[in-house]
């Protein structure tokens, strides 16, 4: 090959009213923060965490999701009373604080849209307490998702929502965002693992908010407000976690479908019969091209491949189940491939793993979208997307949760082409619009973010979106917050 | 007035490839030390990124955070895009250094010593005369020679042992480090001066204890010098050695070894069980050490990282000995001078308790 040189004109420019362009016109920087600030931040944290150095700033611009914004100063608070000065510092001098994990996210979370403080908390890391008769465990927000679950490991305890980047991702972030995984068609998102926080208020007031006990009605539920707000509504300095006893054995299998309502209604039968699946995921025929070439692996010809894990404590009843749910596919016209040892299974689950990368050799950039219906629309959310391929003619693979609707469309495109990268953009806009006909939302577990702030009114009404706005202003009266997420659609 | 560096097409798909997961960040061992992204490898794709499309000037920090990756790869093994992350980083230094941009200075000065004296080290080092024509001959490389003499002696002391006929060279450095580096130029001059020597002595297999040498003669000469050798580390040839009954271990020592895969022989060259296989055979009880084989963590040693960026190579290497000390080993075994040495240093510091040994040296307190 030649050494044909491409020059790509990124710069960020100015919105003119067109879709989505890359780079978003996001944050240049707030412009330059008044020295006086910079200085009371360092007396804050300290010069060892802090940074204005730009090629730190540019690293810090962007997490997974195609959204760009450069912070113009990074700090790494080490305590709790660190976030509420440099909260209470942002208050006087009116400039934005976005906080920010591993910088996993896949819909510009911890971007720094307006530019200002990125607050990045993984320097937080330590696990504070793992109360085994409770089980609850008490962790900083840094603490990363596996280190968690290996200290929990030797307690016969696990954290079980597991994020596909849980090899780096911080439960801080994981909270902020409620992510999920595939795990979460048993044990559901972290929403459902978090029972008590301590948040500094965007004022820099500190507050404890939930309870050690599983039940509590004691007033309004916090918690789960701030479950799930994007880092718009505080920083999240410490958090309880409910925990789980880690079953013992988790027996798998794979199931074709030539018919993706076939597919569709497997995945119904084995749901309702209380079969229980702590994994129920599908990859379409797209996804199983990609993978087969990528692997090596013979497929079957198929419209789409369902993965089933059945986990639990007795050997006998995960066995049981599973034979129950290869019956029930069976009888749905699924072909059915029991892992008949742990080789088998990792073979299978390697096929799904291999999902990401084999998409990701097939074109430069991609767009992971994140749309969720309810489990019975599934086959229909799915012809959509075929449709919505075709109509903008751009290749898109889907994988995701069929066990709780949760799709992956992934968009495969070349950004340097700016006609492709509207389009693509374009058909994004399609699919959010696809799944709330179908009535699903436009997140399952990635959230809003910049990525999907410009269609977020298609899902939520005015007076919906006011109540919102209320609460962040009750909370959060100058907007510093990670300003530009959820319903502001950027400048 | 902005510098804009072009980056070839190929090396450019290879940038866009990331797609920015951040799963690098859990393997990545000059993050581990800084912990900041501009130290990950999704940091530095990054920032190559941003220089092609002319966001970034390229400057001394950004620099450092580009050279201070010294190539291990572990990164390489968790990425699920499959980047080929130490291809593109040497792709991005050499256009860096294609455009008139200066390397940091240490990098530079260490590339003058290679040339002006054919070591790291800035200073006429004394090489022990070139032996008469032998089948085998020893390149100890640089740092065994220097800095770690012992394994030289013990890589003589089981060839004699063996009963192997063969002669020593000292040097010159094969130019391994300014490859990876980026330093194509001289990395070839530092490979010609070293071709000469080994066409001249003209052995049928050269045997290294360095894995850094054997990547460079095996993989990289015949394009740069045009010289095919056939070249074996140390490991895999004692292992052959031991097989074929030629190499007899006398004795067997009974202690408890965690064992270092040197960054370059296991993912590079892929050797894993050689190294292991002697231990064994040594008597040795493994205890794998938490990041082990393919993931394996660099000692900060490797590219001669010590020269160039020594205060993050000496925290490497403390990270490394405290994760040996974990398994609750006697001793560390590696199988590479330059962790060997990177080792001996951290554990003056961190872990006096600790024996660190190459695994030559083990066999020869054996033969």
């Amino acid at each position: 090959m030649g050494r044909m040189v491409i020059r790509i004109n990124h710069a960020p420019r100015p919105s003119d009213g067109k879709a989505y362009e890359f780079y978003p016109p996001w944050s240049q920087g707030a412009g330059l923060l008044e020295p006086s600030l910079l200085k009371a931040l360092e007396d804050v944290v300290g010069p060892d965490n802090m940074t204005t150095e730009p090629v730190e700033l540019l690293c810090y611009a962007r997490d997974a999701s195609e959204n760009f914004g450069k912070p113009d100063v990074i700090v790494w608070p080490r305590t709790t009373e660190q976030v509420s000065a440099v909260l209470k510092l942002a208050n006087e001098y009116k400039v934005p604080v976005t906080p920010r994990g591993a910088g996993t996210c896949l819909s510009g979370g911890p971007v720094p849209a307006k530019g200002g403080i990125l607050m990045v908390m993984t320097r937080m890391d330590r696990i504070l307490d793992i109360d085994v008769a409770n089980m609850l465990a008490l962790v900083e927000p840094g603490v990363v998702w596996q280190d968690l679950n290996n200290a929990l490991e030797p307690y016969g305890l696990f954290l079980p929502p597991d994020p596909a980047s849980g090899a780096v991702c911080t439960i801080g972030g994981c909270i902020a965002e409620d992510a999920g995984g595939m795990r979460a068609v048993k044990y559901g998102t972290f929403r459902d693992w978090v029972q008590a926080l301590e948040v500094v208020l965007p004022t820099g007031e500190v507050i404890w908010t939930g309870s050690r006990t599983r039940k509590c009605v004691s007033g309004y539920d916090l918690v789960h407000l701030f479950v799930g707000s994007e880092g718009t509504l505080g920083v999240i300095t410490k958090a309880l976690l409910r925990l789980f006893p880690k079953p013992k054995y988790a027996l798998v299998m794979s199931a074709f479908a030539k018919d993706l309502r076939d597919a569709g209604r497997a995945v119904f039968y084995v749901l309702t019969r209380g079969l229980t699946p702590s994994a129920a995921e599908i990859m379409d025929k797209h996804t199983l091209r990609a993978v087969s070439e990528f692997t090596g692996a013979e497929l079957p010809d198929c419209e789409a491949m369902l993965i089933f894990e059945f986990d639990g404590y007795t050997l006998s009843d995960v066995r049981a189940r599973l034979r129950e749910a290869k019956k029930l596919c069976e009888a749905t016209n699924l072909k059915v491939r029991v892992a008949e040892s742990e080789a088998e299974a990792s073979e299978i689950w390697e096929l799904r793993r291999a999902a990401s990368p084999a998409l990701a050799r097939l074109r430069p950039s991609s767009i992971h979208e994140d749309v969720t219906v309810p489990v019975s629309k599934l086959p229909d959310m799915l012809e959509r997307i075929g449709k919505i391929s075709r109509e903008f003619g751009m290749l898109i693979a889907t994988f995701g949760h069929a066990g709780d609707g949760n799709l992956h469309p992934v968009i495969l495109f070349d950004e340097r082409d700016p006609e492709e990268a509207r389009r693509a953009r374009l058909a994004a806009r399609e699919l959010a619009k696809a799944a709330l006909e179908l009535g699903g939302t436009l997140t399952g577990e990635h959230g809003i973010g910049l990525s999907k702030a410009p269609f977020f009114t298609l899902e939520h009404s005015r007076t919906e979106v006011e109540v919102m706005r209320a609460i962040k202003k009750a909370l959060d009266p100058n907007g510093i917050m990670n300003p530009g997420k959820i319903w502001e659609a950027g400048p | 007035m902005r510098k804009a560096v072009s980056l070839p097409e190929e090396v450019l798909s290879e940038l866009y490839r990331c797609f920015r997961c951040g799963l690098c960040r859990s393997a990545c061992p000059t993050f581990a030390v800084k912990g900041s992204e501009g130290w990950n490898a999704r940091g530095r794709l990054m920032m190559a990124r941003y220089m092609a499309e002319g966001l970034l000037e390229p400057d001394e920090a950004f620099s450092d955070r580009l050279f201070s990756c010294n190539s291990c790869g572990a990164c390489e093994v968790v990425c699920p895009a499959g980047v080929k992350v130490a291809d593109a980083l040497r792709a991005v230094r050499e256009a860096l250094l294609g455009a008139g941009i200066s390397p940091p200075g240490k990098v530079a000065e260490l590339a003058k010593a290679i040339l002006e004296h054919g070591n790291p080290w800035s200073k006429e080092v004394a090489r022990r005369p070139t032996d008469e024509k032998k089948p085998i001959l020893v390149f100890t490389g640089c740092v065994a020679s220097e800095l770690e003499p012992g394994i030289v002696k013990a890589v003589e002391k089981v060839l004699e042992a063996s009963g192997l006929s063969y002669s020593v060279l000292e040097g010159p450095c094969c130019g391994f480090p300014l490859f990876k580096m980026g330093l194509r130029e001289e990395a070839r001059r530092a490979a010609e001066a070293l071709a000469g020597e080994l066409k001249a002595a003209g052995p049928k297999l050269v045997i290294t204890p360095c894995p850094g040498c054997t990547e460079m003669l095996e993989r990289y000469f015949p394009a740069l010098t045009g010289l095919k050798v056939q070249v074996e580390h140390a490991t895999v040839f004692f292992r052959r050695l031991l097989r074929e009954g030629r190499l007899v271990l006398k004795r067997k020592v009974e202690l408890k070894a965690a064992y270092h895969d040197p960054c370059v022989l296991a993912r590079s060259l892929g050797i894993y069980e050689a190294p292991r296989e002697l231990l064994w055979q040594s008597g040795l009880v493994l205890a794998e050490m938490e990041a082990n084989r393919q993931m394996t963590g660099c000692c900060g040693y490797g590219q001669l990282g010590f020269l160039t960026y020594p205060d993050l190579a000496e925290a490497m290497a403390k990270r490394r000995v405290e994760e040996a000390l974990r398994t609750g080993a006697d001793v560390l075994v590696t199988a590479c001078p330059s962790c060997l040495h990177a080792f001996s240093e951290a554990v003056k510091e961190v872990a006096r308790s600790l024996a660190v040994s190459d695994i030559t040296e083990v066999l020869a307190e054996l033969v």
